[in-house]
């Protein structure tokens, strides 16, 4: 009996038994864990996961965009993208964005020479957590980079080189680019360009004109010249004959012609004072050759340079004070002047333009640029001076209105580009070409910038900007 | 002898233990699919969400000629395009699309809320305007649950064409 009882004992569950068992239950509930882990990690994933496609293609978006402004952009190499200062750069290697790693890689896979057509391949990689990574890629041409109006280089770095040697010896005195042409005026002649190729201009005409000649514009296939020559000041060259023609004559009366200006089929002009004649007028051009007085202001003085936004013309007068006026051109039959400003310094003011809503006026042989808040053209408020190299001869910008190119009366700081984007304006670069600088030509489609001086000879220079790093 | 048969308390008190810890084990593991089920539920909306904003932002910003507002260089929380005649902007925690003179619709659902839209002009030198998006979703949790808690920021970048 005793021994049923001990072997009834001994057939209860063994320690291996036991050791199964607790391992099947443990892997069981091991299974399960796991399985609950990865469901609970699954909406993580999939957040990742699309923060990842979203960030890859932006890495397309932004190289695709500065492919557009420049081929160059696109440069082999793995980067990272950053905004600086609300601009995206590159930067090197990668970036990070909320622990996902971002890599944009350029890669030449053909390069042309005898159709200029290079191909790349941009892999936008997004890679999060361990061995998760998403890399999309695209191939680029730079088939439309012909043709691309190229957006602007880095011109807080930019080069300068000798571009053209004007026939004589010659003070280049204005420029105006227009198509594949470039026109160039100086004390007594007019120099038409072959500009089809921006980097080897060929010379069509040089045309004498009695000078010296002060501004160009063209309108239509007109040349308008205002010159210095009494009952001449007006030059028309007609451009619709293969041999350009000129004409010269009086325009309304014999005094100085300074600055002309075509806006809606209207000429404006600027010019010395002299008798009861308006220095301020307006034209229009129904009969191109021959434009007609419809308005005018007299100012008194002579007025050197202007700038129209929307209905007011701001206006600069060779005078130590009150020689900035606001002219209110809403009726163009009859302008009038709505405020009358002292610059500060007893100076002439000479050279004005329009950046946004502001107006900067340089000096006569005065080392400064004022510059005024336009918002409300009735009360122009003074915003900061900026001190130059020198008197500023002539001033250009970037269509962006983000910096102001200064043609400089001084032999070492000839060029000066000046960071117009904030509220106080800084100058962001010199260039000592050796020579004052008389005026300054901004070519959009180009991107170059040309200088002009009074050298005898290599009269232009060239201005190129640093390529985007 | 039929005393030594039967099933001890000892043996009974271990029983019940482990199938107590059993089905305890079980409880929380339903506890926790449940719940992982309700979060995944609300991730997957948010996702969804950001997904259909983003694809409407690309559409009406690559179809625009002109980026009206925010100016080159600056941010802004609201994006106009055409003028003003397309507008998408922030209000009272709902994005809302509006076209012209018709009425602004919501973009976002009941189900989320949207906060720091924030649209950058990246443009700078391109002849092509750039615009980048910054947008946080937040699903609404009015009862509080730790797991449908959730919020996401997401960043987008589109080029006009």
């Amino acid at each position: 009996m005793s021994v049923l009882i001990s072997s009834k004992k001994y057939e209860s569950i063994s320690s291996i038994e036991v050791i199964i068992a607790v391992s099947i239950f443990t892997m069981v509930m091991l299974g399960v864990l796991v399985s609950i882990l990865s469901v609970v990690n699954t909406g993580t994933d999939l957040s990742k996961s699309i923060k990842a496609t979203y960030l890859a293609e932006e890495g397309f978006e932004v190289m695709m965009n500065k492919k557009m402004a420049n081929w160059s952009n696109v440069a082999d190499g793995t980067w990272g993208l950053q905004l600086q200062s609300n601009i995206w750069q590159r930067i090197a290697n990668q970036d990070v964005v909320d622990s996902l790693t971002r890599q944009v890689t350029i890669q030449t896979i053909s390069n042309d020479t005898a159709t200029n057509t290079v191909r790349k391949k941009i892999t936008s990689s997004v890679a999060w957590d361990v061995n998760k990574n998403f890399s999309p890629s695209v191939l680029v041409t730079n088939w439309y980079d012909p043709v691309v109006i190229a957006g602007p280089g880095d011109w807080d770095n930019p080069t300068s080189g000798n571009y053209l040697n004007l026939t004589g010896n010659m003070t280049v005195r204005g420029m105006l680019i227009d198509g594949n042409r470039m026109y160039i005026i100086t004390s007594g002649n007019l120099f038409i360009y072959d500009y089809s190729n921006p980097n080897s201009p060929t010379l069509l005409f040089n045309l004498t004109i009695s000078g010296p000649l002060n501004d160009i514009v063209k309108y239509d296939h007109y040349l308008y010249i205002a010159s210095d020559s009494n009952t001449r000041e007006f030059v028309v060259v007609d451009l619709n004959t293969s041999t350009p023609t000129v004409t010269t004559q009086s325009l309304h009366a014999s005094f100085d012609l300074n600055q002309l200006t075509i806006l809606n089929d209207h000429l404006f002009v600027a010019r010395d004072a002299g008798g009861s004649v308006n220095e301020f007028e307006v034209y229009d051009l129904i009969d191109p050759t021959h434009p007609h007085l419809i308005g005018g202001y007299e100012v008194g003085y002579n007025v050197n340079d202007f700038v129209i936004n929307g209905n007011y013309a701001y206006i600069t007068i060779e005078r130590t004070s009150q020689n900035l006026r606001v002219i209110d051109i809403t009726d163009i039959h009859s302008p009038h002047v709505i405020q009358t400003i002292s610059l500060p310094g007893a100076y002439n003011a000479n050279k004005i333009i329009q950046a946004g809503n502001n107006i900067y006026v340089s000096r006569v042989s005065y080392a400064r640029v004022n510059k005024y808040s336009a918002t409300n053209p009735a009360s122009l408020t003074w915003v900061a001076d900026l001190t130059t190299g020198g008197a500023v001869n002539d001033m250009d910008k970037l269509p962006d209105d983000s910096r102001l190119f200064l043609a400089v009366a001084s032999t070492t700081n000839s060029f000066q580009v000046v960071d117009i984007s904030g509220t106080n304006f800084t100058i962001k670069k010199t260039l000592n070409i050796g020579v004052a600088a008389t005026t300054v030509e901004y070519s959009v489609p180009d991107d170059m910038i040309f200088l002009g001086t009074a050298l005898s000879t290599n009269e232009v220079f060239k201005i190129t900007p640093a390529l985007w790093q | 002898m039929r005393k030594y048969v039967g099933t001890t308390l000892i043996e009974l008190l271990l029983y019940i233990g482990i199938v107590s810890v059993f089905l305890l084990a079980l409880s929380s593991a339903w506890w926790m699919l449940s719940s992982a089920k309700n979060r995944n539920q609300v991730i997957e909306d948010v996702n969804q969400q950001s997904q259909a904003i983003v694809n409407l932002l690309n559409k009406e910003i690559r179809a625009a000629s002109t980026l009206t507002s925010p100016a080159n260089g600056t941010t802004s929380a609201t994006l106009s395009l055409d003028a003003g005649a397309t507008q998408i902007y922030l209000q009272s925690g709902d994005l809302y699309l509006k076209k012209g003179a018709n009425a602004a619709v919501k973009l976002n659902s009941n189900f989320v809320s949207v906060s720091d839209f924030v649209v950058l002009n990246a443009t700078s030198n391109s002849p092509k305007t750039l615009v980048t998006i910054e947008i946080q979703l937040t699903y609404k949790n009015p009862d509080g649950s730790r797991e449908k808690t959730y919020s996401q920021r997401f960043y987008e970048t589109i080029s006009f064409r």
